[in-house]
């Protein structure tokens, strides 16, 4: 094992002794092929999560999706002074016409495309609502008097006509191209048109996405430079130190695109990261340097420490190998695949470009970092433990969040466009209830039907719910039809199968228009009641998960008393969305756990000592607990970013705590006096300094138009204040009372001894 | 001598030397069906409507009657058991009006003409599809002949009047042995098969040609409608009141 450990430890010394400049040329071959193939990049959203393969809600989804058309549509949103002018009209049907002719569309709902089905004098007409010459007395009056037109033609307050186009899907294009084409054909109409949906929001993300790219590692690598040009006063300095993270940055989004992982919301936090991780190793690669002034003897003292400290951030991002969801498997064999090309580039790459100009780097002069006097060490312990209890409080109050809207932050345009859907829409969160009636045709069955009847009033009675629709409203709608001829007559009562029978084939047979085949299937087993909810966009994640869960709760309980005895079944955004929190939420634990025990093993190795491992994992156990507790006191819900946040903290928090332990080792075998004192003077700089590189560039986060990314930004760079503060002031102050005790023990053994 | 057999040769082969005349696509037409010609037939028939999110069976009874140049058809639905009381008759009078009845549980209802293009029990097949094509409706025009899995068939596109009309145009493709419509391709205004119509199978019955299988496919939707006739007894006695809208 020795034998090993000395091999891996003297290689890149040994390689540059024997290679010297020529190192560099595999590094610029890779550099010309990552060239080449980081064009291929691809740009995409974390919006849509696929749940793994044998999850039970995925496969209800993938089940019911053979019975029920799509509910992937994208609603157009028209406004007008007066929505019955003949103006208005003519212009709805010339918009219709023109989006229903775009390639990328398979259908179109809106007035121009639904047909009435009138009842009269002993005739049924199939009359389309806009007719050639529309008569609008005709339209209002149907419209008002219909809930069914209602519900899909104009927003619940009346001021607002709709339009729906359902993608083809079975078409080939992206959702930009879609998106786009609408624009384009919109932005020519003279009535004001807002769009919005699933895509529409995916849309704006993937831009935000790609302008985040470009701006934000911009700003990364902007920040960085200077921070180092304020260390070293050396633009030459400063450029080297940048040099090796940028290829190793560069090098990663390579990999991202040879291996089809595209950049995302997420996984944008990942350049970011690499860039900041692989500064730090320079950082301490250099103070060597400054320190030996022999290249290869620097190499050989800091490599350990930068084997180590990268070790332990690749075993951070290693526990994400082992989530359900194959999402966080990716981020965590990206980041791991950028940790070992930052380390490759600092032990290999830089050093080559260093070789003989040792001579021209610069530092400016030390600062000192004050060791705690013994006096304070209880308070300071103290302190943090009523902190520590504080934060262990805030886990319990994290929370997670199923709106799209919490993604962006207020002022950017998707969170008003949510803010507008609300207002005029009531929300456009949606939870589908299916029901199972057991058997085809089992819903004609006219007891069920008054069953699912009332359990759709008892839903639409709530509060939180906007609206509902299902089946039972197209029957009743052409039951009321078929009954209108009677003057004065009540409406005859459905209590047959061949009255819901007959309505139905009526319905499926003359083309509404309307899309009665996403509430129920073909053979009439299973229905669909769509239950759309909302809670506004400034109400608390938390506020809004509870209104969630007492929809659901009501919908059991409406379930358990209207249809005892049938099968049903959830789904719907906001159901996948708790699906996958749930998901993620087990899979953390297991992670942050398996992490511990792997590093606490891997130290244990190194450092052969119990109590001195436990003190190095302190500030990362620290920064964790710090990561959950202010999320949770922040109300910053829990998502995908969030996990990835959390292995980028665990990884990266416990470095500075290994390079103080190895440092201080050194100095204790060679004998150096007050070593603790000495480690901090010597370490205590470029710890400092490697958490203001990494802070200051992950800080370009909070600049980004997702507020998955700002929250991320906070919760990091909190987390590694906290553990580096915790490195500085415990970890010396802990190794002191160990020493004490230490020399305790021996006093005690000695003068046992003499007696 | 010479020059009078010259002369006579000239005569005789002067027709063919001009070229044969087109056949008359009206003519065509008007002996071409969908379902056979006969003055009255009864069919069962099953549908399967296939689509995307899965398929159903509707099982139809057909009675078909021409008297004096007026067709009538009633089809009523025998399963599922939930249907069996609707109803559906349409008249073809002289003129080329056309009445068509609902009828169902709650009562006897007209359809407009708005209807006609409306689909048949959910299916692919239209009222229109299904019933003798109308001539009047549309301008002709004959394609010339084509060979398809050894069928020889007259190709005719015909173009509603007007310019009034579902499609802008459907083309058929007749069999020149049977006279049964083999193919319709229906091209909507993008030039694009919207719907295709093939015929699969036929039988003859006492010199008379009927399908056995045939099959409208939706191409956009991706969905289809295959009819299978079970049973045609063109000699059943069929009073003339099933036709008549009020014994519905």
């Amino acid at each position: 094992m020795k034998k090993i450990y000395d091999f891996i430890i003297t290689l890149p010394a040994r390689s540059l002794r024997k290679w010297g400049h020529w190192q560099i040329i595999p590094f610029l071959l890779l550099l010309l092929y990552g060239g080449w193939i980081v064009g291929k990049l691809d740009f995409s959203t974390d919006t849509a999560l696929d749940l793994p393969e044998n999850n039970s809600y995925r496969l209800q989804e993938e089940m019911f999706s053979k019975y029920f058309s799509t509910s992937d549509f994208i609603i157009l949103s028209l406004s007008s002074e007066n929505l019955y002018s003949q103006q208005t009209l003519d212009r709805i049907k010339l918009l219709s016409e023109e989006l229903s002719r775009i390639e990328y569309g398979s259908s179109i709902i809106s007035l121009a495309t639904t047909n009435d089905l009138l009842v009269t004098e002993g005739e049924l007409i199939n009359i389309p609502l806009l007719a050639e010459e529309p008569d609008i007395d005709f339209i209002r009056s149907t419209i008002d008097k219909d809930p069914l037109f209602k519900h899909y033609l104009q927003s619940e307050d009346r001021l607002f006509w709709n339009i729906y186009l359902f993608p083809d899907e079975q078409g080939t294009f992206t959702n930009s191209e879609l998106i786009e084409t609408i624009l384009t054909i919109t932005e020519k109409s003279p009535l004001p048109v807002k769009l919005f949906g699933k895509r529409v929001v995916e849309y704006k993300l993937l831009k935000a996405v790609k302008r985040d790219f470009i701006i934000l590692g911009s700003l990364a690598i902007i920040i960085i430079l200077i921070i180092q040009l304020l260390y070293t006063k050396s633009l030459f300095s400063s450029l080297i130190l940048l040099i090796g993270p940028l290829c190793a940055a560069f090098l990663t989004l390579s990999v991202m695109a040879f291996i089809h992982i595209p950049l995302t919301n997420i996984t944008l936090v990942v350049p970011v990261i690499i860039l900041s991780l692989s500064t730090s190793y320079n950082i301490h690669l250099y103070r060597y340097i400054i320190q030996d002034h022999i290249l290869h003897l620097s190499l050989s003292h800091a490599t350990p420490i930068i084997l180590f400290t990268g070790l332990s951030t690749l075993m951070g991002f290693a526990t994400l190998l082992f989530s359900s969801l194959e999402k966080l498997r990716e981020f965590g064999a990206i980041l791991m695949a950028g940790v070992i090309l930052a380390t490759t580039v600092t032990l290999f790459f830089l050093p080559a470009l260093l070789s003989k100009k040792e001579s021209k780097l610069h530092e400016k002069a030390a600062f000192r970092i004050p060791l705690v006097p013994a006096r304070m060490l209880s308070l300071l312990i103290a302190g943090l433990i009523i902190f520590s209890l504080f934060l262990g409080a805030g886990i319990f109050k994290i929370s997670y969040d199923y709106r799209q809207n919490t993604l962006f932050r207020p002022g950017s345009s998707i969170y008003e466009d949510s803010l507008f859907v609300s207002r005029h829409y009531g929300g456009l969160n949606e939870i589908e209830l299916t029901i199972d009636s057991g058997e085809e045709y089992g819903l004609l069955n006219p007891e069920l039907y008054h069953s699912i009847k009332r359990l759709q009033s008892t839903i639409n009675s709530l509060n939180a719910v906007a609206k509902t629709i299902s089946y039972i409203d197209f029957v009743d709608w052409l039951n009321k039809k078929m009954n209108s001829e009677s003057d004065g007559a009540e409406e005859e009562i459905i209590d047959s199968e061949e009255s819901i029978g007959e309505n139905l084939e009526i319905i499926t047979s003359n083309d509404t228009g309307l899309p009665i085949d996403a509430l129920i299937d073909i053979n009439y087993r299973y229905a669909r009641i769509l239950i759309r909810f909302g809670a506004p966009p400034g109400v608390s994640s938390r506020k809004a998960v509870t209104i969630y869960q007492s929809l659901k709760d009501t919908i059991a309980t409406g379930c358990r008393e209207n249809i005892p005895g049938y099968i049903y079944t959830l789904t719907g955004e906001a159901v996948k969305s708790e699906t996958i929190i749930r998901e993620l939420k087990n899979g953390q634990l297991i992670s942050i756990l398996t992490f511990l025990g792997a590093l606490f093993l891997i130290l244990l190795l190194r450092l052969r000592s119990l109590k001195q491992t436990a003190i190095v994992l302190i500030p990362g156990i620290l920064a964790v607990l710090f990561f959950l507790g202010a999320a949770g006191w922040l109300q910053f819900p829990i998502n995908l970013g969030s996990l990835l946040a959390v292995a980028i903290v665990m990884g990266v928090s416990v470095d500075d705590g290994i390079y103080f332990m190895l440092f201080y080792l050194h100095n204790k075998e060679a004998g150096t006096p007050a070593p603790v004192r000495a480690t901090l003077r010597g370490s205590g700089k470029a710890i400092v300094q490697t958490t203001v590189v990494i802070i200051c560039g992950l800080s370009v986060l909070l600049l980004s138009e997702s507020y998955v990314l700002i929250r991320m930004g906070i919760l990091i760079i909190g987390s590694f204040i906290f553990a580096t503060t915790a490195t500085l002031l415990l970890i010396p102050s802990f190794i002191r009372l160990l020493e004490l005790a230490h020399k305790r023990k021996r006093k005690g053994e000695t003068q046992c001894v003499i007696r | 001598m010479r020059y009078t057999l010259i002369f006579l040769l000239l005569i005789i082969s002067a027709p063919f030397l001009q070229g044969q005349e087109s056949p008359d696509p009206v003519k065509i037409m008007e002996t071409a069906s969908i379902m056979g010609k006969a003055p009255s037939f009864f069919m069962e028939i099953n549908m399967s409507i296939n689509t995307a999110k899965g398929s159903k069976e509707r099982t139809l009874e057909v009675y078909y009657q021409e008297e004096t140049g007026e067709k009538r058809n009633l089809i009523q639905i025998s399963a599922p058991s939930f249907l069996r009381k609707m109803k559906f008759l349409t008249h073809s009078y002289k003129d080329g009006t056309r009445a068509k009845w609902l009828k169902t549980s709650k009562g006897v209802r007209r359809l407009s003409d708005n209807n006609s293009s409306e689909s048949l029990f959910d299916s692919d097949f239209t009222v229109e599809d299904l019933s003798d094509f109308e001539i009047k409706d549309y301008s002709l025009i004959y394609l010339g002949e084509t060979t398809e899995k050894g069928f020889t068939m007259d190709k005719i596109e015909a173009r509603p009047s007007g310019g009034q009309g579902s499609y802008a145009k459907k083309i058929f493709y007749i069999d020149k042995t049977t006279r049964l419509i083999r193919r319709v391709e229906f091209i909507n205004q993008k030039g694009e098969t919207e719907k295709e119509y093939l015929l699969e199978e036929t039988q003859e019955i006492e010199g008379l040609y009927f399908p056995v299988t045939c099959r409208m496919t939706t191409v956009k939707a991706n969905t289809n409608t295959v009819i299978r006739f079970n049973t045609i007894d063109t000699h059943k006695e069929i009073p003339a009141k099933y036709f008549n809208k009020g014994n519905l």
